[in-house]
């Protein structure tokens, strides 16, 4: 630790030259001056993610039900998870299921069957080309896995921002409340009974994405062995390519990481009908899209207001 | 006669003691307590079941953290020159180890200042997280490290670290990577007076 001695012996030496003040300075003996510093000191964890290099991870909800692959059901929930290192920050920008798009396995459809019909790697290249956002990892849970994973971390603490009731009948309040995996579940499928619908949904599946961020950051700064928590529950619950070396490094930055610095939106669209079912018709170009492709995040003042339905 | 007295005691210390040794001393060695050790198994293996290969790696664990608090904090051939501490962190962890040389050792001029370091003891739980075939892929160990420093000034400071390190193996060895250390070091209560006369 620094030494206060080295200051009583650079001002005695200093003191000594001028010729002046010795006896003053002297009249301290250095033995009364304790020797190493005391109090506190801290050493905080260093994220081992740096440079100005976005990150981005394409976030699925599959609705494939249990004994069935993920990789065949329909994508209900569908989230660009971008994150800036340097900056600090980070975006989820919801896409909505009905958005009907070119399909990377052919034709045009509602994006939310470009897993069942290409996969994994299909589902990635349909969003790659509708915004221009190139992954580096994918991550997919279903209806089982979701619940598990929050059931497992002893339920999901968030601030319902209006009252509303599931499509199952639970009722959910408005304000903070924890809740279980299979309320998690129930709070990320009600479209219904929102004013906005789908778009709505959206912002609720990015509203839960960020509560558990923000548990996390909790959890972990109270406990470092948390981390190692999220990530076996984490593990055991989904379906992704991001390596387990890659994930902790992930993890400890998005540590570093406030809640308040991670942008929730939905990138909206017109509603319409293509052979009689409901769709959205996404703009294009899409500012939201070019937003969060060029770094990672989109600023809070830069959310169009459509692109945050419901508050 | 003192030439055969100088030669005969680097002899008999092996040349590590100093001839005219008012130098610090203290204990040769320190091993932390291990308390619990656990596996954080990926897959579906349940965590009793991989208890063996958790205390495995917890072996290795646990020479890395004796190592590196004999280095930064017991061994006084270390103090003011904690190289062989700061060889444990990999990588980029280690440039920040040794900006960090005031929170993780006894201080860079330990050896001007302290005369002795006395009652170390620590405490280490572990924490080891398996990979998707159950190995050891990596670990947070947990420590709770106190000591007294007697200074040369004889006054003591009681020194308090609490830290979370996260290891991996490279090539073979346990290494860290990030750490969190807070140090909480009090002046010990001075000695009542002795009565001597004035």
């Amino acid at each position: 630790m620094m030494r206060r001695r080295v200051v009583a012996t650079l001002a005695s030496l200093a003191a000594g030259v001028a010729g002046l003040g010795v006896a003053t300075l002297q009249a301290t003996p250095a033995a009364s001056v304790p020797l190493l510093q005391i109090g506190k000191a801290h050493a905080e964890f260093d994220p081992s993610l740096k440079g100005n290099r976005p990150v981005f991870i394409l976030v699925l909800g599959s609705d494939s039900r249990p004994g069935t692959p993920l990789e065949r059901g329909l994508c209900d929930s569908i989230h660009i998870l971008g994150i800036n290192p340097k900056a600090k920050r980070a975006s989820l920008v919801g896409i909505p299921r009905d958005s009907y798009v070119p399909l990377s396995t052919g034709g045009t459809n509602k994006i939310n069957v470009a897993l069942a019909q290409g996969g994994a790697q299909g589902m990635i290249k349909t969003v790659e080309n509708l915004t221009g956002v190139r992954f580096d990892y994918y991550v997919i849970t279903g209806f089982d896995g979701l619940t598990r994973l929050f059931d497992a971390l002893g339920g999901v603490r968030i601030d319902v921002p209006y009252s509303f009731e599931g499509h199952e009948g639970t009722s959910f309040p408005q304000g903070k409340q924890t809740l279980s995996g299979g309320q998690a579940l129930e709070f990320s499928r009600t479209r219904k009974t929102l004013a906005h619908g789908d778009f709505d949904r959206s912002m609720n599946q990015g509203r839960l994405l960020l509560a558990a961020l923000t548990q996390f950051k909790a959890e972990f700064r109270r406990d470092p062995t948390a981390l190692f928590k999220w990530i076996a529950v984490g593990m055991r619950n989904v379906a992704t390519d991001v390596p387990l070396n890659e994930l902790l490094t992930l993890a400890f930055t998005s540590s570093v990481i406030g809640p308040k610095r991670v942008t929730n939106l939905v990138a909206v669209g017109s509603i319409g009908t293509a052979g009689g079912a409901s769709i959205v018709n996404l703009p294009s170009p899409n500012p939201v899209f070019q937003d969060v492709a060029a770094d990672g995040y989109v600023l809070p003042k830069d959310i169009p207001a459509e692109n945050a339905p419901s508050g | 006669m003192v030439a055969v007295l100088v030669i005969g005691g680097f002899l008999l210390f092996g040349g590590k003691t100093p001839l005219t040794d008012n130098g610090p001393s203290g204990p040769g060695a320190f091993s932390f307590h291990l308390g619990n050790v656990q596996a954080a198994p990926i897959t579906d293996t349940p965590p009793p079941e991989l208890k063996d290969t958790a205390r495995e790696a917890g072996t290795g664990i646990k020479e890395t953290m004796d190592e590196l608090y004999f280095r930064a904090f017991v061994d006084t051939d270390s103090w003011g020159d904690y190289g062989a501490a700061f060889d444990l962190f990999d990588g980029a962890a280690k440039t920040r180890a040794e900006a960090d040389i005031d929170v993780l050792t006894l201080g860079s001029t330990a050896k001007d200042d302290v005369e002795a370091l006395k009652t170390p003891s620590g405490s280490l739980t572990i924490s080891v997280l398996t990979d998707k075939k159950d190995a050891p892929f990596t670990a947070v160990a947990e420590v709770q490290f106190l000591a007294d420093a007697e200074q040369k000034d004889h006054t003591t400071i009681q020194i308090s670290s609490i830290g979370s390190f996260f290891l991996r193996q490279v090539d073979g060895a346990w290494r860290i990577y990030a750490y969190r250390v807070d140090r909480d070091d009090q002046a010990a209560e001075a000695p009542s007076p002795s009565g001597s006369p004035s």
